[in-house]
């Protein structure tokens, strides 16, 4: 993950994510939107094959930084909650299988 | 957030997760699909080959043998101390020989030598060529990490999707037990219960919206729940099912880390 910034100022910013697609990109810019400091988050992929999404956030209170900080440790703790979950449900469907 | 495995059988696994939105769900699904690391032929050194095969096409055919991959113990290439050159440490090297004598031969996917027991063909009954007398074939080829991303030989599952729970919405004000509505599911999961029309297994509904067509007094309506969903992934043979979902949740914890450390840097 590489990251080129293109436009900053001090309520919005605008970067490109190089190696990454709409995997992490739409969860990303979906965990911005749940915060209500976000004006607007979205991100454009130009060409499919030869383009690298560009993202867009502005924000109302705080930096664009913030916003992104917070929805990545968002989205950590959104998918270490789903390891442990599954890791869980998992040796009960074992333990229970063995029964 | 909640979870449960409804099914665990050979390569396949079903769980539902309850709690999660769609992009999270689709995330999931995406990274299993496309950047769970495997392993897979991408090299071949054809020594001799005369049998009908183009090189190419066998090459192709080898590339698409999937591999068991132990968990952790190869890294991808580039990020090797060889720096994308290939070596022992992340390289695992297979050789084959094989002529057919007087009669027909066939080569499988069990005559390949590795220089890795941890890593071989998934099923040694995989049919690679078919080789009349006189005809010869030795190659050695290279296998590596990679993921779907790149191709899809490297995709550790055949089947990584998902679907909306389905909520069961009847009225039985409106109903007049006619049961056109049990007779057009195509699943056959509704039932009569009494006075009331039941479903028996919703896990089974394919959201199909057939048995609300079929009632003229709208007393069925199938609802889809966009927070609840039943999840399926059928492995190749490579990585155990519940370690890829497990793996795609970690490559995405690591996303998020990496990008968290950017920003970091880049506001200070
Ligand atoms: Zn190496």
């Amino acid at each position: 993950m590489m990251i080129k910034q293109l436009k900053l100022e001090e309520k919005m910013i605008e970067i490109v994510i190089e190696g990454e697609g709409h995997t992490f990109l739409n969860i990303l810019t979906q965990t911005l939107q749940e915060n209500p400091d976000v004006n607007f988050a979205a991100y454009i992929i130009d060409h499919p094959k030869i383009s690298h999404p560009r993202l867009v956030v502005s924000v109302s209170d705080g930096t664009p930084f913030e916003a992104i900080m917070e929805a990545t440790k968002k989205l950590e703790e959104k998918s270490q909650e789903f390891i442990e979950k599954f890791t869980e449900a998992f040796k009960k469907y074992k333990d229970k299988k063995e029964e | 957030m909640d979870v449960e495995i409804i099914e665990r059988d050979g390569n396949r696994i079903r769980f539902i997760v309850e709690g999660v939105s769609p992009a999270f769900i689709n995330s999931l699904r995406r990274t299993i699909m496309a950047e769970v690391p495997t392993m897979a032929i991408d090299e071949v050194v054809i020594v001799e080959n005369n049998s009908v095969l183009f090189d190419e096409i066998l090459a192709h055919r080898l590339g698409l043998i999937p591999l068991t991959t132990p968990e952790g113990k190869y890294g991808f290439s580039e990020d090797c101390d060889c720096q994308g050159v290939g070596c022992p440490k992340c390289n695992v090297t297979f050789t084959l020989k094989k002529e057919a004598g007087e009669g027909i031969a066939v080569v499988y996917s069990g005559d390949f030598e590795s220089s890795d027991p941890e890593v071989v063909p998934v099923s040694p009954d995989i049919v690679i060529i078919r080789l009349v007398p006189r005809q010869r074939i030795e190659i050695e080829v290279f296998a590596k990490m990679g993921t779907g991303k790149d191709h899809a030989k490297w995709q550790p599952v055949t089947v990584s999707a998902y679907k909306y729970c389905m909520e069961f919405d009847f009225d039985s004000e409106k109903c007049t037990l006619c049961e056109d509505c049990i007779e057009a599911c195509p699943k056959q999961i509704l039932k009569r219960e009494g006075d009331e029309i039941v479903c028996i297994d919703p896990l089974a509904c394919t959201l199909c919206d057939a048995c609300a067509e079929a009632c003229d007094f709208d007393a069925i309506k199938i609802n889809e729940n966009d927070t609840k969903f039943i999840f399926t992934v059928e492995g190749l043979g490579c990585i155990p099912p519940e370690s890829i979902v497990r793996q795609a949740a970690q490559i995405l914890i690591k996303k998020s880390q990496e990008l968290e450390e950017q920003m970091k840097t880049m506001s200070a």
